[in-house]
Protein backbone atom coordinates (compact mmCIF):
# COMPACT_ATOMS: atom_id res chain seq x y z
CA UNK A 1 0.00 0.00 0.00
CA UNK A 2 1.28 3.15 -1.17
CA UNK A 3 0.90 5.88 1.94
CA UNK A 4 1.54 9.05 0.31
CA UNK A 5 -1.78 10.99 1.34
CA UNK A 6 -1.37 13.97 -0.87
CA UNK A 7 -2.60 12.48 -4.17
CA UNK A 8 -5.78 11.01 -2.12
CA UNK A 9 -6.93 14.15 -1.41
CA UNK A 10 -6.01 15.34 -4.64
CA UNK A 11 -8.30 12.26 -6.10
CA UNK A 12 -11.56 13.75 -3.81
CA UNK A 13 -10.69 17.05 -4.51
CA UNK A 14 -11.25 16.36 -8.41
CA UNK A 15 -13.77 13.99 -8.45
CA UNK A 16 -15.44 16.76 -6.05
CA UNK A 17 -15.17 19.46 -9.10
CA UNK A 18 -16.07 16.49 -11.81
CA UNK A 19 -18.66 15.84 -10.13
CA UNK A 20 -20.48 19.59 -10.69
CA UNK A 21 -20.77 18.89 -14.40
CA UNK A 22 -23.68 16.75 -13.16
CA UNK A 23 -25.24 19.77 -10.84
CA UNK A 24 -28.90 19.22 -12.81
CA UNK A 25 -29.01 15.85 -11.99
CA UNK A 26 -27.78 16.56 -8.35
CA UNK A 27 -30.70 19.06 -8.35
CA UNK A 28 -33.27 16.49 -9.67
CA UNK A 29 -31.98 14.12 -6.40
CA UNK A 30 -32.10 16.93 -3.92
CA UNK A 31 -36.01 17.38 -5.67
CA UNK A 32 -37.31 14.44 -4.62
CA UNK A 33 -35.21 14.06 -1.23
CA UNK A 34 -38.04 17.43 -0.61
CA UNK A 35 -40.92 15.19 -1.84
CA UNK A 36 -39.64 12.75 0.63
CA UNK A 37 -39.45 14.69 3.66
CA UNK A 38 -42.75 16.33 2.68
CA UNK A 39 -44.44 12.97 3.08
CA UNK A 40 -43.03 12.22 6.30
CA UNK A 41 -43.90 15.93 7.29
CA UNK A 42 -47.51 14.99 6.56
CA UNK A 43 -47.15 11.59 8.04
CA UNK A 44 -45.76 12.34 10.94
CA UNK A 45 -48.17 15.76 11.50
CA UNK A 46 -50.89 13.52 11.66
CA UNK A 47 -49.25 11.07 13.96
CA UNK A 48 -48.14 13.82 16.27
CA UNK A 49 -51.86 15.69 16.22
CA UNK A 50 -52.73 13.27 19.55
CA UNK A 51 -49.24 13.51 20.87
CA UNK A 52 -46.49 16.23 21.58
CA UNK A 53 -43.45 13.36 22.17
CA UNK A 54 -43.23 9.89 20.64
CA UNK A 55 -40.45 7.45 22.20
CA UNK A 56 -39.23 10.75 23.21
CA UNK A 57 -38.80 13.02 19.79
CA UNK A 58 -41.09 15.87 19.46
CA UNK A 59 -42.23 16.82 15.90
CA UNK A 60 -39.87 19.09 15.16
CA UNK A 61 -36.89 16.60 16.18
CA UNK A 62 -38.56 13.82 13.81
CA UNK A 63 -38.70 15.37 11.10
CA UNK A 64 -34.88 16.36 11.23
CA UNK A 65 -34.54 13.20 11.64
CA UNK A 66 -35.64 12.47 8.60
CA UNK A 67 -34.08 15.12 7.11
CA UNK A 68 -30.66 14.12 8.21
CA UNK A 69 -30.95 10.50 7.94
CA UNK A 70 -32.07 9.96 3.89
CA UNK A 71 -29.16 13.14 3.48
CA UNK A 72 -26.69 10.10 5.37
CA UNK A 73 -28.05 7.31 3.20
CA UNK A 74 -28.43 9.11 -0.14
CA UNK A 75 -24.54 10.68 0.19
CA UNK A 76 -23.38 7.64 1.25
CA UNK A 77 -24.48 6.27 -2.08
CA UNK A 78 -24.98 2.55 -1.58
CA UNK A 79 -24.37 2.14 -5.19
CA UNK A 80 -20.77 1.82 -4.48
CA UNK A 81 -21.41 -1.85 -4.09
CA UNK A 82 -22.43 -2.17 -8.00
CA UNK A 83 -19.45 0.59 -8.75
CA UNK A 84 -17.04 -1.34 -7.34
CA UNK A 85 -17.92 -5.45 -8.69
CA UNK A 86 -18.41 -3.41 -12.21
CA UNK A 87 -14.62 -1.90 -12.14
CA UNK A 88 -14.13 -6.06 -11.38
CA UNK A 89 -16.20 -7.32 -14.18
CA UNK A 90 -14.91 -4.84 -16.97
CA UNK A 91 -11.31 -4.72 -16.03
CA UNK A 92 -11.66 -0.90 -14.97
CA UNK A 93 -9.91 -2.47 -11.94
CA UNK A 94 -6.75 -2.58 -13.83
CA UNK A 95 -5.87 0.45 -14.97
CA UNK A 96 -5.72 1.85 -11.25
CA UNK A 97 -3.98 -1.48 -10.11
CA UNK A 98 -1.36 0.17 -12.67
CA UNK A 99 -0.54 3.15 -10.99
CA UNK A 100 1.39 3.63 -7.82
CA UNK A 101 -1.65 3.67 -5.43
CA UNK A 102 -3.92 1.76 -3.16
CA UNK A 103 -6.78 0.88 -4.92
CA UNK A 104 -9.13 0.66 -2.00
CA UNK A 105 -7.93 4.35 -1.04
CA UNK A 106 -8.30 5.88 -4.31
CA UNK A 107 -11.74 4.85 -3.78
CA UNK A 108 -12.09 6.21 -0.62
CA UNK A 109 -10.90 9.26 -2.07
CA UNK A 110 -13.18 9.34 -4.69
CA UNK A 111 -15.64 8.22 -2.15
CA UNK A 112 -15.46 11.08 -0.01
CA UNK A 113 -15.45 13.82 -3.03
CA UNK A 114 -18.66 12.01 -4.04
CA UNK A 115 -20.06 12.65 -0.30
CA UNK A 116 -18.73 15.97 0.45
CA UNK A 117 -20.10 17.11 -2.88
CA UNK A 118 -24.07 15.76 -2.55
CA UNK A 119 -23.84 16.75 1.28
CA UNK A 120 -23.24 20.57 0.01
CA UNK A 121 -25.91 20.11 -2.95
CA UNK A 122 -28.84 17.72 -1.59
CA UNK A 123 -28.00 18.58 2.21
CA UNK A 124 -28.71 22.00 1.80
CA UNK A 125 -31.44 21.79 0.01
CA UNK A 126 -33.36 19.42 2.31
CA UNK A 127 -31.87 20.88 5.69
CA UNK A 128 -33.52 24.58 4.54
CA UNK A 129 -36.46 22.58 3.73
CA UNK A 130 -36.42 20.84 7.03
CA UNK A 131 -36.05 24.22 8.79
CA UNK A 132 -38.99 25.96 6.76
CA UNK A 133 -41.24 22.89 7.63
CA UNK A 134 -40.62 22.07 11.32
CA UNK A 135 -38.55 25.28 12.43
CA UNK A 136 -35.02 25.67 14.12
CA UNK A 137 -34.23 22.75 16.56
CA UNK A 138 -31.73 22.61 19.81
CA UNK A 139 -27.98 22.15 18.86
CA UNK A 140 -25.08 24.10 19.79
CA UNK A 141 -22.25 24.55 17.22
CA UNK A 142 -19.89 21.71 18.93
CA UNK A 143 -22.76 19.55 18.88
CA UNK A 144 -23.16 19.59 15.28
CA UNK A 145 -19.45 19.24 14.62
CA UNK A 146 -19.10 16.52 17.28
CA UNK A 147 -22.11 14.86 15.43
CA UNK A 148 -20.74 15.61 12.35
CA UNK A 149 -17.65 13.67 13.07
CA UNK A 150 -19.63 10.57 13.91
CA UNK A 151 -21.55 11.21 10.71
CA UNK A 152 -18.50 10.77 8.88
CA UNK A 153 -17.13 8.23 10.88
CA UNK A 154 -20.21 5.91 9.89
CA UNK A 155 -20.08 6.77 5.90
CA UNK A 156 -16.62 5.60 6.19
CA UNK A 157 -18.08 2.16 8.44
CA UNK A 158 -20.46 2.04 5.40
CA UNK A 159 -17.31 2.52 2.42
CA UNK A 160 -15.42 -0.75 4.02
CA UNK A 161 -18.65 -2.73 4.17
CA UNK A 162 -19.54 -1.63 0.72
CA UNK A 163 -16.36 -2.27 -0.88
CA UNK A 164 -16.05 -5.33 0.72
CA UNK A 165 -19.42 -6.84 -0.98
CA UNK A 166 -18.02 -5.06 -4.13
CA UNK A 167 -15.30 -7.55 -3.88
CA UNK A 168 -17.62 -10.18 -3.72
CA UNK A 169 -17.87 -9.84 -7.49
CA UNK A 170 -14.10 -11.65 -7.51
CA UNK A 171 -16.02 -14.73 -6.60
CA UNK A 172 -19.67 -13.77 -7.39
CA UNK A 173 -20.00 -12.20 -10.39
CA UNK A 174 -23.09 -10.60 -9.77
CA UNK A 175 -23.70 -8.39 -6.80
CA UNK A 176 -27.30 -6.44 -7.61
CA UNK A 177 -29.01 -9.48 -5.15
CA UNK A 178 -26.24 -8.45 -2.43
CA UNK A 179 -27.14 -4.65 -3.64
CA UNK A 180 -30.30 -4.28 -3.04
CA UNK A 181 -30.23 -6.81 0.68
CA UNK A 182 -27.58 -3.80 1.90
CA UNK A 183 -29.64 -1.05 0.61
CA UNK A 184 -32.69 -2.57 2.39
CA UNK A 185 -31.38 -3.65 5.51
CA UNK A 186 -29.39 0.54 5.88
CA UNK A 187 -33.36 0.99 5.46
CA UNK A 188 -34.92 -0.81 7.93
CA UNK A 189 -32.31 -1.99 10.27
CA UNK A 190 -30.23 1.24 10.12
CA UNK A 191 -33.24 3.42 11.26
CA UNK A 192 -33.59 5.81 7.94
CA UNK A 193 -37.05 5.47 7.85
CA UNK A 194 -37.83 5.74 11.53
CA UNK A 195 -35.76 5.97 14.52
CA UNK A 196 -34.74 2.71 16.11
CA UNK A 197 -36.72 3.47 18.82
CA UNK A 198 -40.32 3.48 17.00
CA UNK A 199 -39.82 -0.31 17.29
CA UNK A 200 -40.78 -2.57 20.23
CA UNK A 201 -37.72 -2.85 22.25
CA UNK A 202 -37.15 -6.80 21.70
CA UNK A 203 -36.66 -5.48 17.98
CA UNK A 204 -34.33 -2.54 18.93
CA UNK A 205 -32.48 -4.63 21.52
CA UNK A 206 -31.43 -6.85 18.29
CA UNK A 207 -30.95 -4.52 16.13
CA UNK A 208 -29.48 -1.36 18.02
CA UNK A 209 -25.92 -2.85 17.89
CA UNK A 210 -25.61 -3.39 14.81
CA UNK A 211 -23.03 -1.81 12.44
CA UNK A 212 -26.12 -0.42 10.13
CA UNK A 213 -27.62 1.42 13.71
CA UNK A 214 -24.11 3.23 13.64
CA UNK A 215 -24.19 4.41 10.02
CA UNK A 216 -27.73 6.62 10.52
CA UNK A 217 -29.75 6.09 13.51
CA UNK A 218 -26.73 7.09 15.88
CA UNK A 219 -25.39 9.28 14.16
CA UNK A 220 -28.62 10.88 12.82
CA UNK A 221 -29.74 11.16 16.38
CA UNK A 222 -26.46 12.98 17.77
CA UNK A 223 -27.61 15.68 15.70
CA UNK A 224 -31.15 15.81 17.19
CA UNK A 225 -30.67 15.69 20.63
CA UNK A 226 -26.72 14.88 21.45
CA UNK A 227 -25.79 14.10 24.33
CA UNK A 228 -21.71 14.00 25.41
CA UNK A 229 -22.12 10.16 26.63
CA UNK A 230 -23.85 9.16 23.71
CA UNK A 231 -21.40 10.93 21.37
CA UNK A 232 -18.49 9.08 22.97
CA UNK A 233 -20.15 5.45 23.17
CA UNK A 234 -21.55 5.75 19.77
CA UNK A 235 -17.78 6.72 18.67
CA UNK A 236 -16.11 3.37 20.50
CA UNK A 237 -18.42 1.24 18.47
CA UNK A 238 -18.17 3.31 15.47
CA UNK A 239 -14.86 2.48 15.48
CA UNK A 240 -14.50 -0.96 16.85
CA UNK A 241 -17.42 -2.01 13.63
CA UNK A 242 -14.56 -0.06 11.64
CA UNK A 243 -11.78 -1.98 12.62
CA UNK A 244 -13.22 -5.23 12.19
CA UNK A 245 -15.03 -4.65 8.85
CA UNK A 246 -11.53 -3.26 7.83
CA UNK A 247 -9.96 -6.44 8.56
CA UNK A 248 -12.49 -7.86 6.74
CA UNK A 249 -12.17 -5.32 3.72
CA UNK A 250 -8.42 -6.19 4.08
CA UNK A 251 -8.81 -10.35 3.79
CA UNK A 252 -10.93 -9.64 1.02
CA UNK A 253 -8.93 -7.84 -0.79
CA UNK A 254 -6.28 -9.71 -0.65
CA UNK A 255 -7.41 -13.01 -1.49
CA UNK A 256 -9.81 -11.64 -4.03
CA UNK A 257 -7.05 -9.61 -6.24
CA UNK A 258 -5.41 -12.59 -7.27
CA UNK A 259 -8.62 -13.33 -9.23
CA UNK A 260 -8.35 -10.23 -11.22
CA UNK A 261 -9.69 -11.44 -14.88
CA UNK A 262 -9.03 -8.53 -17.53
CA UNK A 263 -10.30 -9.76 -20.48
CA UNK A 264 -9.55 -8.36 -23.90
CA UNK A 265 -7.53 -5.17 -25.03
CA UNK B 1 22.60 -4.62 -23.62
CA UNK B 2 21.05 -4.64 -20.03
CA UNK B 3 17.67 -6.58 -20.13
CA UNK B 4 14.94 -5.31 -18.33
CA UNK B 5 12.31 -7.58 -18.61
CA UNK B 6 13.47 -11.16 -18.08
CA UNK B 7 10.61 -13.43 -18.49
CA UNK B 8 11.58 -17.61 -17.44
CA UNK B 9 8.80 -20.10 -18.37
CA UNK B 10 5.55 -18.08 -18.36
CA UNK B 11 2.41 -19.64 -17.78
CA UNK B 12 -1.38 -18.34 -17.19
CA UNK B 13 -4.21 -20.55 -16.98
CA UNK B 14 -7.94 -18.98 -15.68
CA UNK B 15 -9.92 -20.86 -14.54
CA UNK B 16 -13.41 -20.83 -15.94
CA UNK B 17 -16.80 -22.00 -14.35
CA UNK B 18 -18.08 -24.99 -16.44
CA UNK B 19 -22.19 -23.88 -17.50
CA UNK B 20 -24.62 -26.20 -16.64
CA UNK B 21 -27.37 -26.97 -18.84
CA UNK B 22 -31.31 -27.45 -17.53
CA UNK B 23 -32.38 -26.53 -13.88
CA UNK B 24 -31.01 -29.01 -12.35
CA UNK B 25 -27.50 -28.83 -13.74
CA UNK B 26 -27.79 -25.28 -12.72
CA UNK B 27 -28.83 -26.01 -8.96
CA UNK B 28 -25.96 -28.40 -8.82
CA UNK B 29 -23.30 -26.23 -10.49
CA UNK B 30 -24.03 -23.54 -7.26
CA UNK B 31 -23.67 -26.22 -4.77
CA UNK B 32 -20.45 -28.19 -6.50
CA UNK B 33 -19.09 -25.62 -9.12
CA UNK B 34 -16.96 -27.53 -11.88
CA UNK B 35 -14.05 -25.55 -13.03
CA UNK B 36 -12.17 -25.66 -16.42
CA UNK B 37 -8.55 -24.15 -17.04
CA UNK B 38 -8.17 -22.16 -19.77
CA UNK B 39 -3.98 -21.53 -21.00
CA UNK B 40 -3.68 -18.41 -21.89
CA UNK B 41 0.33 -18.14 -22.25
CA UNK B 42 2.07 -21.23 -22.19
CA UNK B 43 5.44 -21.48 -20.69
CA UNK B 44 7.15 -18.46 -22.40
CA UNK B 45 10.46 -17.02 -22.05
CA UNK B 46 12.05 -14.18 -23.50
CA UNK B 47 14.34 -10.95 -22.41
CA UNK B 48 13.83 -7.64 -23.84
CA UNK B 49 16.97 -5.41 -23.78
CA UNK B 50 17.37 -1.78 -22.86
CA UNK B 51 16.20 0.60 -25.46
CA UNK B 52 14.09 -1.85 -27.32
CA UNK B 53 11.17 -1.39 -29.44
CA UNK B 54 9.73 -4.73 -29.51
CA UNK B 55 6.20 -5.26 -31.14
CA UNK B 56 3.93 -8.36 -29.60
CA UNK B 57 1.77 -9.77 -32.73
CA UNK B 58 -0.99 -12.45 -32.89
CA UNK B 59 -4.27 -13.39 -33.57
CA UNK B 60 -6.71 -12.24 -30.84
CA UNK B 61 -6.91 -14.38 -27.63
CA UNK B 62 -2.94 -15.56 -28.59
CA UNK B 63 -2.19 -14.13 -25.07
CA UNK B 64 -0.46 -11.11 -26.29
CA UNK B 65 -2.69 -8.89 -23.64
CA UNK B 66 -2.47 -11.22 -20.86
CA UNK B 67 1.37 -11.59 -21.32
CA UNK B 68 1.36 -7.69 -20.79
CA UNK B 69 -0.97 -7.54 -17.84
CA UNK B 70 1.32 -10.00 -16.38
CA UNK B 71 4.41 -7.85 -17.01
CA UNK B 72 2.52 -4.85 -15.62
CA UNK B 73 1.35 -6.33 -12.18
CA UNK B 74 -1.85 -6.27 -12.60
CA UNK B 75 -2.20 -10.10 -13.51
CA UNK B 76 -0.86 -13.26 -11.18
CA UNK B 77 0.90 -15.17 -13.01
CA UNK B 78 0.43 -19.18 -12.65
CA UNK B 79 3.68 -20.16 -13.03
CA UNK B 80 7.19 -19.20 -14.03
CA UNK B 81 9.19 -15.93 -13.18
CA UNK B 82 9.26 -12.24 -14.35
CA UNK B 83 12.02 -9.84 -13.59
CA UNK B 84 10.49 -6.21 -14.91
CA UNK B 85 13.87 -3.52 -13.76
CA UNK B 86 14.54 -5.78 -10.94
CA UNK B 87 11.16 -5.92 -9.71
CA UNK B 88 8.49 -8.72 -9.15
CA UNK B 89 5.73 -7.25 -10.71
CA UNK B 90 2.91 -8.72 -9.20
CA UNK B 91 4.71 -8.68 -5.23
CA UNK B 92 6.18 -5.18 -6.36
CA UNK B 93 3.18 -3.83 -8.01
CA UNK B 94 3.12 -0.45 -6.54
CA UNK B 95 7.03 0.35 -6.46
CA UNK B 96 7.15 -1.12 -10.44
CA UNK B 97 4.32 1.58 -11.23
CA UNK B 98 6.56 4.27 -10.82
CA UNK B 99 9.15 3.05 -13.44
CA UNK B 100 6.75 2.30 -16.18
CA UNK B 101 4.05 3.62 -18.15
CA UNK B 102 0.87 2.12 -19.93
CA UNK B 103 -1.69 2.92 -22.67
CA UNK B 104 -4.83 0.31 -23.07
CA UNK B 105 -6.02 1.87 -26.16
CA UNK B 106 -9.23 0.55 -25.34
CA UNK B 107 -9.41 2.01 -21.74
CA UNK B 108 -8.97 5.72 -20.87
CA UNK B 109 -7.61 6.88 -18.21
CA UNK B 110 -8.35 10.46 -18.26
CA UNK B 111 -11.11 12.33 -16.23
CA UNK B 112 -13.38 12.77 -18.75
CA UNK B 113 -15.61 15.79 -17.75
CA UNK B 114 -12.51 18.20 -16.92
CA UNK B 115 -9.83 19.55 -19.38
CA UNK B 116 -6.41 16.90 -19.89
CA UNK B 117 -4.67 19.23 -18.15
CA UNK B 118 -6.41 18.62 -14.59
CA UNK B 119 -5.78 15.18 -15.10
CA UNK B 120 -2.26 15.56 -16.02
CA UNK B 121 -1.93 17.78 -12.27
CA UNK B 122 -3.77 14.83 -10.48
CA UNK B 123 -1.41 12.43 -12.53
CA UNK B 124 1.73 14.39 -11.23
CA UNK B 125 0.52 14.07 -7.47
CA UNK B 126 -0.12 10.02 -7.88
CA UNK B 127 3.65 9.69 -9.34
CA UNK B 128 4.90 11.90 -6.46
CA UNK B 129 6.61 14.16 -9.34
CA UNK B 130 8.18 17.76 -7.77
CA UNK B 131 6.35 21.01 -9.17
CA UNK B 132 8.99 22.28 -11.19
CA UNK B 133 9.83 18.84 -12.44
CA UNK B 134 6.49 18.50 -13.44
CA UNK B 135 6.58 22.34 -14.80
CA UNK B 136 9.16 21.42 -16.74
CA UNK B 137 8.15 18.02 -18.17
CA UNK B 138 4.67 18.88 -19.08
CA UNK B 139 6.10 21.97 -21.10
CA UNK B 140 8.30 19.76 -23.03
CA UNK B 141 5.62 17.20 -23.50
CA UNK B 142 2.77 19.75 -24.48
CA UNK B 143 5.16 20.97 -27.16
CA UNK B 144 5.71 17.71 -28.05
CA UNK B 145 3.03 16.74 -28.91
CA UNK B 146 1.48 20.23 -30.24
CA UNK B 147 -1.30 20.55 -27.26
CA UNK B 148 -1.26 24.18 -26.41
CA UNK B 149 -5.14 24.26 -27.79
CA UNK B 150 -6.75 21.19 -26.36
CA UNK B 151 -5.02 22.14 -22.50
CA UNK B 152 -8.16 23.38 -21.27
CA UNK B 153 -10.90 21.97 -23.39
CA UNK B 154 -12.98 18.91 -21.59
CA UNK B 155 -11.85 15.57 -22.61
CA UNK B 156 -15.05 14.65 -23.81
CA UNK B 157 -15.16 17.28 -25.76
CA UNK B 158 -11.61 16.09 -27.79
CA UNK B 159 -11.44 13.82 -30.76
CA UNK B 160 -10.37 10.76 -30.55
CA UNK B 161 -6.97 11.28 -31.97
CA UNK B 162 -6.14 14.64 -29.46
CA UNK B 163 -7.92 12.47 -26.87
CA UNK B 164 -5.37 9.60 -27.66
CA UNK B 165 -2.02 12.25 -27.45
CA UNK B 166 -3.10 13.42 -24.05
CA UNK B 167 -2.93 9.75 -22.61
CA UNK B 168 0.48 9.11 -24.21
CA UNK B 169 1.23 12.42 -22.01
CA UNK B 170 -0.73 11.21 -19.16
CA UNK B 171 1.26 7.80 -19.32
CA UNK B 172 4.84 9.23 -19.78
CA UNK B 173 4.67 11.98 -17.28
CA UNK B 174 6.93 10.36 -14.66
CA UNK B 175 9.41 9.43 -17.28
CA UNK B 176 8.96 5.61 -17.64
CA UNK B 177 11.78 3.49 -18.01
CA UNK B 178 9.33 0.75 -19.91
CA UNK B 179 6.20 2.09 -21.31
CA UNK B 180 3.66 -1.03 -22.57
CA UNK B 181 1.48 -0.05 -25.17
CA UNK B 182 -1.92 -2.12 -25.91
CA UNK B 183 -3.55 -1.34 -28.88
CA UNK B 184 -2.02 2.26 -28.87
CA UNK B 185 -3.80 3.25 -32.31
CA UNK B 186 -6.99 1.59 -32.20
CA UNK B 187 -9.78 3.53 -33.69
CA UNK B 188 -7.50 6.34 -34.73
CA UNK B 189 -7.40 7.81 -38.29
CA UNK B 190 -4.20 7.57 -40.67
CA UNK B 191 -3.05 10.79 -39.51
CA UNK B 192 -3.50 10.50 -35.94
CA UNK B 193 -1.46 6.99 -36.19
CA UNK B 194 1.41 9.21 -38.10
CA UNK B 195 0.97 11.36 -35.33
CA UNK B 196 1.22 8.23 -32.43
CA UNK B 197 4.20 6.61 -33.63
CA UNK B 198 6.11 9.91 -34.67
CA UNK B 199 5.76 10.61 -30.78
CA UNK B 200 6.43 6.77 -29.76
CA UNK B 201 9.76 6.63 -32.53
CA UNK B 202 11.05 9.94 -30.46
CA UNK B 203 10.38 9.02 -26.89
CA UNK B 204 12.80 5.93 -27.84
CA UNK B 205 15.03 8.13 -29.15
CA UNK B 206 15.89 11.11 -26.64
CA UNK B 207 14.67 8.97 -23.39
CA UNK B 208 15.66 5.66 -24.66
CA UNK B 209 12.86 4.14 -23.15
CA UNK B 210 12.15 0.42 -23.73
CA UNK B 211 8.87 0.14 -25.29
CA UNK B 212 6.43 -2.79 -25.38
CA UNK B 213 3.64 -3.18 -28.31
CA UNK B 214 1.04 -4.76 -29.09
CA UNK B 215 -1.32 -3.93 -31.96
CA UNK B 216 -3.15 -5.24 -34.56
CA UNK B 217 -2.11 -2.80 -37.29
CA UNK B 218 0.66 -4.24 -38.95
CA UNK B 219 1.69 -0.52 -40.27
CA UNK B 220 2.66 0.15 -36.63
CA UNK B 221 4.94 -2.97 -36.00
CA UNK B 222 6.47 -2.40 -39.23
CA UNK B 223 7.35 0.87 -38.90
CA UNK B 224 8.62 1.35 -34.87
CA UNK B 225 9.80 -2.06 -34.06
CA UNK B 226 13.11 -3.51 -34.88
CA UNK B 227 12.57 -7.24 -33.38
CA UNK B 228 8.73 -8.80 -33.04
CA UNK B 229 7.26 -11.81 -30.65
CA UNK B 230 4.60 -13.62 -32.99
CA UNK B 231 2.31 -15.37 -30.17
CA UNK B 232 -0.66 -17.82 -30.80
CA UNK B 233 -2.53 -19.75 -28.25
CA UNK B 234 0.32 -18.35 -25.71
CA UNK B 235 2.91 -20.11 -27.32
CA UNK B 236 5.98 -17.95 -28.60
CA UNK B 237 6.26 -18.56 -32.65
CA UNK B 238 8.69 -16.13 -33.45
CA UNK B 239 11.08 -14.05 -31.92
CA UNK B 240 13.41 -12.21 -34.02
CA UNK B 241 14.01 -8.96 -36.25
CA UNK B 242 11.12 -8.58 -38.75
CA UNK B 243 13.76 -8.42 -41.69
CA UNK B 244 14.58 -11.67 -40.82
CA UNK B 245 11.12 -13.15 -41.17
CA UNK B 246 10.60 -11.49 -44.64
CA UNK B 247 13.90 -12.75 -45.88
CA UNK B 248 12.68 -16.28 -45.02
CA UNK B 249 9.51 -15.88 -47.37
CA UNK B 250 8.86 -17.93 -50.26
CA UNK B 251 6.94 -14.52 -52.05
CA UNK B 252 8.00 -11.44 -53.30
CA UNK B 253 5.36 -9.33 -54.89
CA UNK B 254 6.42 -7.85 -58.49
CA UNK B 255 4.86 -5.00 -59.76
CA UNK B 256 5.72 -4.33 -63.70
CA UNK B 257 4.73 -1.11 -65.53
CA UNK B 258 4.33 -1.44 -69.22
CA UNK B 259 5.03 1.60 -72.15
CA UNK B 260 2.77 -0.32 -74.15
CA UNK B 261 -0.60 -2.49 -73.38
CA UNK B 262 0.38 -5.95 -73.19
CA UNK B 263 -1.44 -8.19 -75.78
CA UNK B 264 -1.19 -11.17 -74.80
CA UNK B 265 -0.22 -13.04 -71.16
CA UNK B 266 2.21 -15.16 -71.05
CA UNK B 267 1.78 -18.58 -68.80
CA UNK B 268 4.33 -17.59 -66.41
CA UNK B 269 4.97 -21.11 -64.22
CA UNK B 270 5.50 -20.25 -59.91
CA UNK B 271 4.13 -16.98 -60.39
CA UNK B 272 0.51 -16.00 -60.06
CA UNK B 273 -1.15 -13.21 -61.58
CA UNK B 274 -2.69 -10.56 -58.79
CA UNK B 275 -3.60 -7.79 -59.97
CA UNK B 276 -3.83 -7.22 -63.97
CA UNK B 277 -4.23 -3.49 -65.80
CA UNK B 278 -3.63 -2.70 -69.71
CA UNK B 279 -0.30 -1.04 -69.00
CA UNK B 280 0.33 -2.84 -66.17
CA UNK B 281 0.73 -6.82 -63.96
CA UNK B 282 0.56 -7.81 -60.39
CA UNK B 283 2.38 -10.91 -59.85
CA UNK B 284 3.38 -13.30 -56.87
CA UNK B 285 6.31 -14.69 -57.31
CA UNK B 286 7.84 -18.09 -56.53
CA UNK B 287 11.74 -17.49 -55.26
CA UNK B 288 12.52 -20.53 -54.38
CA UNK B 289 11.50 -21.38 -58.13
CA UNK B 290 12.32 -18.18 -59.86
CA UNK B 291 14.21 -15.31 -59.56
CA UNK B 292 12.90 -12.36 -60.33
CA UNK B 293 15.45 -11.59 -63.01
CA UNK B 294 14.90 -15.06 -64.71
CA UNK B 295 11.07 -14.46 -64.92
CA UNK B 296 11.71 -10.96 -66.35
CA UNK B 297 14.22 -12.15 -69.04
CA UNK B 298 11.86 -15.38 -69.97
CA UNK B 299 8.58 -13.96 -69.93
CA UNK B 300 8.94 -10.30 -70.52
CA UNK B 301 12.20 -10.08 -72.67
CA UNK B 302 10.51 -8.64 -76.12
CA UNK B 303 7.68 -5.99 -74.17
CA UNK B 304 8.99 -2.39 -73.49
CA UNK B 305 8.96 -2.08 -69.21
CA UNK B 306 8.30 1.80 -68.15
CA UNK B 307 8.87 0.61 -64.54
CA UNK B 308 9.20 -2.51 -61.84
CA UNK B 309 8.46 -2.55 -58.59
CA UNK B 310 9.82 -5.48 -55.98
CA UNK B 311 7.79 -5.80 -52.77
CA UNK B 312 7.39 -7.95 -49.93
CA UNK B 313 3.90 -9.50 -49.13
CA UNK B 314 1.74 -7.40 -46.84
CA UNK B 315 3.37 -8.18 -43.34
CA UNK B 316 -0.44 -9.70 -42.66
CA UNK B 317 0.67 -12.36 -45.09
CA UNK B 318 3.89 -12.75 -43.66
CA UNK B 319 2.79 -13.22 -40.20
CA UNK B 320 -0.59 -15.48 -41.26
CA UNK B 321 2.71 -17.81 -42.55
CA UNK B 322 3.62 -18.24 -38.41
CA UNK B 323 0.33 -19.10 -37.54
Amino acid sequence: MVLSVSKYFTLAFVDFREKFYYFGAQLFHAFFICVIIFIFFNIWKAIYAQKAVIEGFTFAQMLWYVAVAEVIVFCSDLRWIETVSDEIKTGVIGITLLKPMSYVLSRFALFLGNFFYKFIVVGVVAFFLALILAGPIDASILSIVLSFFSIILGVMLNFVIVVSLGFLAFWLEETSAIFWIYQKSIFILGGMLLPLDIYPDWIKGWIINLPFAYMVYKPAKLMIQFNFNDFLITLAWQFGWLILFTVVLYFVYTVGIKRVQINGG
Amino acid sequence: MVPVIIVNNLTKIFKVKSKAVGFFGKLKSIILPKYSGVIAVNNVSFEINEGEIVGFIGPNGAGKSTTLKMLTGILFPTSGKIDVLGFNPHEQRAKLAFKIGTIFGQRQQLLYHLPPIDSFNVFSKIYEIGKAEYKERLASLVKLFNLERYLYTPVRKLSLGERMRCEFVASVLHKPQVLFLDEPTIGLDIIAKKKVREFIKKLNEIEKTTIILTSHDLDDIEELCSRVIIINEGKILYDGSLDKIKKKLKYKILDVYFHEPLKVLPKIPNAKVIEQETFRIKLQVNRSKISVIELLDKYFKHCKIDDIIIEDPPIEEVIEQWY
